[in-house]
């Protein structure tokens, strides 16, 4: 029964991805479609509860301790959210060219517009349109009202590297921790995978325990134990009963080994304790979680990271949403890159809309959407019709907590970022230059945080925030 | 360390799986890229839990197979003082002190007389098989525990 319909599934996501395909008619057909495969979820989750031979590994503990095998239980931490804000980060490495969707500049010879680009409208957000990429129409016209744009920000540099860095960290200082990560390390309730790198670019700085990498991947492999199937050397998995029972007998031994350490010693022993409760919780989660989902894309990632986000387990995430964006030997494929972007944006909206969240009645309350690029590219088109680097970018903001249906932040008419007002995010003589660290202290003010404590003396940049 | 006791190598297409970086276990563990991660994880994390389980999941079923295999060339790794027909009921010294040499060789550091661990180990090793009705299974369970007790993932 359930090999039947995971099959289902995965029918269904090759299902979604044809229907991707299709027309803005196709819209409510797709809002269904994922309806249906939450609901499938769910059927399939309760199944799984009512399937005792997939007991959640805490479950099997508290069974064992109850029967007298283990002398002493694991802490039973509740994995709740205490209402805090989650963020999703999608970040396009390469750097894309923000008069595609963000920076409509018509009539200017300081910009050089893509050829079948319109102006477009939803609200109050007026954004570039275009014949190839019809998602981001589709997308503004429903999600606008959620939707803040940001323009005009300082990524301080034209290198991939170091504008990466500054966009998520606000700094050069390699010890600097980036935004999910400071804000998942310092969230109030404590979280399984804190961090989860799906893919794309990560700065631990000193919070390496924060971070769970390779989401879809490698931690996946880990959780299910593909990993040895994989070797050189392969070995096969220890069937859940038994793997459970030595998780049982490893967690009491280390819990009893504890009270032996002093001082440092024990602070790290009380954090294998927590990693290992952790592990199970993970282990006992993966399939409610969902992270055998199929495929490795950016609509495929994203619905995982919401999964985890969802049960509680995770707080932040990082996706790279793929593409080639650094278009220096021809920008054409921007438009193709935003189309798929937006396409996935867009039903990733529908789901967070549609879906309960752990503390707020819909994910789309409770979890901050974050799409940056490192950089921008130039106004004007170069020798090969492609875009160079530029230094000014722009950033998408979406969900829970952001004040939507705005564009804040601003650049001339040669795409050259303009003093605003950081209170309504508006032009402003005597306002002041938006820069990446801005924008960061706002994400980390919207994440509970004192910015002040990490970026001394920086401007929040309130304009985005409800 | 692993390797040096073992006798595994947890490999995958020719590379070492925690000395680079390709499947992000080193960094899943602790250890760093240079490119994104340049500061070594200082306390033990999720990921090191699940690296260090399935490492000794591998390192342990890599053992008793070879150690159970009887065309092996050369000494038995770790199990010496056992068969894979031995069972508990008939030959429980043979498994205590079996586990005492396991916890001498793998932690560098011998049981005390009174410990507990030998005989809680036979008891895991009794209840993987009763589920697995397999000893290599079951010595798996039983190496694997000692190779994630504290003393070695806090070498």
């Amino acid at each position: 029964m359930k090999d039947i319909r995971m099959k289902d599934l995965r029918m269904k996501d090759i299902r979604m991805k044809d229907l991707r395909m299709k027309d803005h008619w196709m819209k409510d057909l797709r809002m269904k479609d994922l309806r249906m495969k939450d609901h499938w979820m769910k059927d399939l989750r309760m199944k799984d509860h009512w399937m005792k031979p997939f007991l959640s590994r805490r479950q099997f503990l508290k069974g064992l301790a109850a029967a007298g095998v283990l002398s002493a239980l694991p802490p039973t931490r509740a994995y709740t959210s205490s209402g805090e804000k989650k963020f999703l980060f999608l970040f396009a490495s390469g750097g894309w060219d923000t008069t595609y969707v963000f920076e409509p500049k018509f009539g200017t010879d300081g910009v050089d517009m893509d050829l079948e680009a319109s102006l477009g409208q939803a609200g109050n957000i007026r954004y570039t349109a275009g014949g190839r990429w019809p998602a981001v129409s589709r997308y503004f016209d429903r999600w606008a009202s959620r939707t803040c744009l940001v323009n005009g920000v300082n990524s301080h540099s034209v290198g991939h590297d170091s504008c990466t860095q500054f966009m998520l960290t606000g700094t050069s200082a390699s010890s600097t921790a980036d935004w999910p990560t400071l804000i998942a390390a310092n969230a109030k309730t404590e979280y399984a995978l804190p961090h989860v790198v799906f893919s794309g670019p990560n700065y631990a700085g000193t919070s390496g325990s924060t971070v769970v990498r390779g989401g879809g991947g490698t931690l996946l492999d880990l959780v299910d134990a593909d990993i040895n199937g994989q070797a050189d050397q392969p070995a096969p998995k220890l069937a859940i009963p038994s793997d459970q029972m030595v998780d049982a007998f490893v967690y009491e031994r280390t819990r009893r080994f504890a009270p032996h350490r002093m001082g440092q010693g024990r602070a790290q022993v009380d954090a294998l304790l927590s990693a290992l409760d952790q592990a199970s919780e993970i282990e006992g989660r993966s399939f409610e979680a969902n992270l055998s989902r199929q495929g490795g894309g950016l609509l495929e990632r994203a619905l995982s990271a919401l999964d985890v986000m969802r049960l509680g387990l995770a707080r932040c995430a990082m996706i790279g949403v793929g593409y080639s964006w650094d278009t220096h030997g021809g920008n054409t494929p921007q438009g193709d890159n935003f189309e798929g972007v937006f396409t996935d944006l867009d039903e990733l909206l529908s789901y967070m809309a549609t879906t309960p969240g752990q503390t707020a009645p819909y994910l789309i309350d409770e979890v901050v959407v974050v799409m940056m690029s490192e950089m921008g590219r130039t106004p004007l088109l170069n020798g090969m019709n492609g875009k160079d680097h530029w230094p000014y970018t722009s950033v998408l903001l979406a969900g829970g907590g952001i004040k939507g249906n705005q564009v804040v932040g601003a650049t001339d008419d040669r795409l050259i970022a303009v003093p605003v007002d950081f209170r309504t995010g508006q032009p402003s003589s005597g306002g002041s230059m938006l820069a990446s660290e801005h924008l960061g202290a706002a994400l980390l003010k919207l994440g509970g945080l004192d910015p002040n404590q990490y970026l001394n003396g920086v401007e929040v940049f309130d304009a985005v925030l409800r | 360390m692993v390797a040096q006791k073992t006798g595994y190598r947890w490999w995958f297409n020719g590379l070492a799986g925690l000395e680079e970086n390709a499947r992000g276990l080193a960094v899943l563990a602790g250890g760093i890229d240079s490119k994104t991660v340049f500061v070594r994880a200082k306390s033990p994390s999720l990921g090191l839990a699940l690296v260090q389980e399935r490492l000794a999941q591998a390192a342990a079923y890599a053992v008793v197979t070879h150690d159970f295999d009887p065309d092996r060339e050369g000494d038995a790794r770790l199990l010496k003082h056992v068969t894979a027909f031995d069972r508990p009921e008939t030959r429980n010294d043979a498994f205590k002190e079996q586990i005492q040499a396991l916890y001498r060789t793998l932690t560098g550091v011998p049981l005390p007389a009174d410990a507990a661990e030998p005989a809680e180990l036979v008891t895991l090793w009794s209840n993987v098989y009763s589920v697995s009705a397999s000893t290599t299974t079951a010595w798996t369970a039983v190496i694997s525990a000692v190779l994630r007790d504290p003393r070695v993932v806090m070498y």
